[in-house]
């Protein structure tokens, strides 16, 4: 309880004494990302079963926690979320970043179609094999795409450092975001730069997305050429100070 | 604790009416002024005479600021200063027998709080803690650690007894906050730095922490301030009934540079009409379908209430948004309380919309860029705008107000200019520190001063300033 309210206690004075980024306020700089938000605000939570769950089922922590959010200011939430069952962050993601232009229209429908060509590929390959072999092969667009990502995200990658007036190729371990950012920009590349003239990007994307589901294919080698070069750096480990 | 503050309204009442009352009166071969006589009488701790003029009408006669008054004179003092406090009752229409100090004192928020003088008569400093320069924040600091290590101490005696202390409840810390610095400043009328007030709140969760007693809680609630449940401020429209007796209800909502206005009926079957037009034809993108249906997708709502809306300008998207958060505010008049309270936690699209930062950038003054060019430099020029100066990116004419003409090379020194001053916009090279090293009177009608800059290496002039010094005025 006591450690609860001191937790508490600290978390308020967090915000009342405004914790500020140091980069506010230096002569000379200007921010370049801000928000229309200020600091008190919180982020919104969007899924409505959260909401529903009756009161005997809840955490202490979690009913605290939404005592506590009663208080609170809460940002609105993006155009992009709304709540439905349909709709995934790492589509979200991924959709954004193929985008260009702003365009999000047509990122969106190069992304449906290539699910859908997935999909296809998978019902085609399913109809044409045998019993056992049926029940091996997965369907869902949704779980291929999340594998596939997930097995061309790397584990360790390479920082430049300058030492002694060189720069060293330093490997370091990533953090969880900047492996899936990683893993979606190599994919995205790939199908950008390494494809024939005329083949649409949801053919080339779905058939990068089944190579990488079978951990083959040319981002799975990116991601294997950069833990070699990793294992190679190793002497260089003690660079880093972090 | 707090520093004795006198409300500047009631002493100033006093003076003004004392100071009219006493003469000037010969004492001791010295004329003294009406102010310093009322406060050396007044007798409370006023501001020191600080507009005193001591006439002697004998030569070579020492002044002597310390004097020393006799107790009639004091006694006499008093009795004025009590009926001058019946004669301001009577101005104010109070009775003149009750009337207090409390009575004149005029509410501080008209007048703020400041310090009285902090010393007295001798010069000595009424608090023990004057010395440190912030003696109601120290004084503050030094009462809440002596409770700190009362209530440590009082813990440690009942685990020697044995008696381990009751987990009392927790307190409500959500519905309050702890006072911000500047109502820490007002409190203790003393000027605070963050890191005082940083190590002070610290100071009050470290007590907080520890099992202190309601006294205690008492004394730390008065450093809180209560925080309103952000629900309860959301306006839920009233509920309106049209001609065939149906509920709806109507609002509005903005998203960007879109205003929209959504009427949402409670009996329906999910039809969204915008302006006009169905939903379906309206909205062809589904991430804008997907925003009209959030509301009642999140309230479970969906096929339940029919919706007919009016939307003008912004792009696709903001439109969307701005329908969104009108039937949002609509719906929270068919939904409980609850309900309302999820919304806004989920996503207050009910209390705010996004928009952009506005270009406050437009307004600055412009710094204009300036390149010379050798091919345009003429040093036999005479004209006042010079062609080997140019602007560089064409934003004229906003840029500081200096009246600096183009610089010169080193060792050429421009021909006299009859009259006139050159008033080009100021390089952006030279910004500030510009010194002014001579005032050389000349006979031409204008007048040259010679600037130099401190950031230039070596002592180079670099510009003269022509100011127009009219003919008849010799300065």
């Amino acid at each position: 309880m006591a450690a609860r309210a001191a937790k508490v206690a600290r978390g308020w004075s967090a915000s009342v004494l405004g914790v500020r980024p140091a980069a506010c306020w230096l002569p000379g700089l200007t921010q370049v990302r801000w928000s229309r938000y200020g600091p008190e605000y919180r982020d919104p939570r969007v899924e409505k079963e959260h909401y529903r769950k009756p009161a005997a089922e809840l955490t202490e922590e979690e009913r605290y926690d939404r005592e506590l959010r009663k208080t609170q200011l809460i940002k609105a939430a993006p155009a992009t979320t709304t709540g439905s069952v349909f709709e995934d962050p790492v589509i979200s993601k991924f959709t954004n970043m193929m985008m260009k232009g702003g365009n999000k229209v047509l990122a969106r429908s190069l992304m449906t179609q290539t699910l859908e060509a997935v999909k296809r590929k998978q019902f085609e390959k399913y109809q044409a094999a045998s019993a056992e072999e049926q029940a091996t092969i997965e369907r869902n667009p949704y779980v291929i795409f999340h594998q596939a990502l997930k097995n061309c995200e790397p584990v360790i990658g390479l920082v430049p450092i300058l030492r002694g007036g060189h720069f060293y190729q330093v490997p370091v371990p990533l953090a969880e975001r900047r492996r899936r950012f990683l893993a979606m920009k190599w994919m995205i590349t790939e199908c950008r730069e390494k494809k024939q003239r005329r083949t649409l990007m949801p053919e080339k994307l779905s058939h990068e997305l089944l190579e990488a589901f079978r951990n083959q294919g040319p981002v799975i080698r990116r991601k294997q050429e950069m833990h070699k070069m990793a294992e190679a750096n190793r002497a260089l480990a003690h660079y880093r100070w972090w | 604790m707090a520093a004795p503050c006198v409300s500047c309204c009631g002493a100033l009442c006093y003076r003004l009416f004392i100071g009219s009352r006493v003469t000037l009166a010969p004492r001791q071969g010295f004329w003294k002024t009406a102010a310093a006589e009322f406060q050396r009488g007044a007798g409370s701790q006023l501001l020191k005479p600080i507009h005193t003029t001591v006439v002697t009408t004998k030569k070579n006669v020492p002044v002597s600021r310390h004097e020393t008054y006799t107790e009639e004179f004091i006694k006499k003092q008093i009795e004025e200063f009590n009926i001058g406090k019946r004669h301001l009752a009577n101005m104010m229409g109070e009775d003149p027998e009750t009337f207090t100090q409390e009575d004149i004192d005029h509410p501080e928020q008209i007048f703020p709080k400041q310090r009285a003088i902090q010393w007295g008569e001798d010069g000595r400093p009424f608090h023990f803690l004057f010395y440190t320069g912030k003696q109601s924040y120290y004084a503050l600091m030094h009462e809440v650690y002596g409770k700190v290590l009362q209530v440590e101490k009082h813990q440690n005696q009942l685990q020697v007894k044995g008696v381990l202390p009751e987990k009392t409840e927790i307190r409500d810390l959500i519905g309050s906050r702890w006072l911000i610095k500047e109502e820490l400043e007002e409190m203790l009328v003393e000027k605070l730095s963050d890191q005082d007030y940083t190590q002070f709140i610290r100071l009050l969760e470290k007590l907080l922490a520890l099992q202190c007693g309601p006294a205690e809680e008492e004394f730390v609630q008065r450093f809180r301030r209560r925080v309103p449940t952000q629900s309860q401020q959301q306006l839920r429209e009233p509920v309106q009934y049209d001609e065939r007796g149906v509920a709806f209800s109507a609002c509005e909502g903005k998203r960007k540079s879109a205003r929209a206005e959504a009427v949402v009926y409670e009996q329906g079957s999910g039809r969204i009409t915008v302006n006009g037009i169905d939903y379906l034809l309206y909205f062809p993108v589904l991430q804008d379908r997907e925003q009209l249906m959030f509301p009642f997708h999140f309230l479970d709502r969906l096929g339940k209430h029919d919706v007919t809306c009016t939307v003008s300008g912004g792009g696709r998207s903001s439109q969307a948004g701005a329908i969104r958060l009108a039937m949002a505010r609509a719906l929270c008049s068919f939904v409980s309380e609850k309900e309302v309270e999820w919304m806004r936690q989920e996503t207050t699209k009910l209390l705010s919309h996004r928009s952009l930062e506005p270009c406050w950038w437009a307004d600055q003054p412009a710094t204009a860029a300036w390149l010379w060019s050798r091919k345009n430099w003429d040093p036999n020029s005479d004209v006042q705008e010079r062609a080997d100066w140019t602007q560089a990116d064409g934003c004229g004419g906003m840029g500081g107000h200096e009246n600096v003409c183009c610089p010169q090379r080193h060792g050429v020194s421009p021909p006299e200019h009859r009259g006139g001053v050159v008033s080009a916009t100021a390089p952006h090279c030279i910004r500030a520190h510009v010194l002014l090293i001579s005032i050389r009177l000349s006979h031409s009608s204008s007048q040259r001063v010679f600037i130099t800059t401190t950031d230039c290496p070596s002592t180079q002039v670099m510009g003269c300033l022509h100011i127009p010094v009219e003919t008849d005025s010799k300065h």
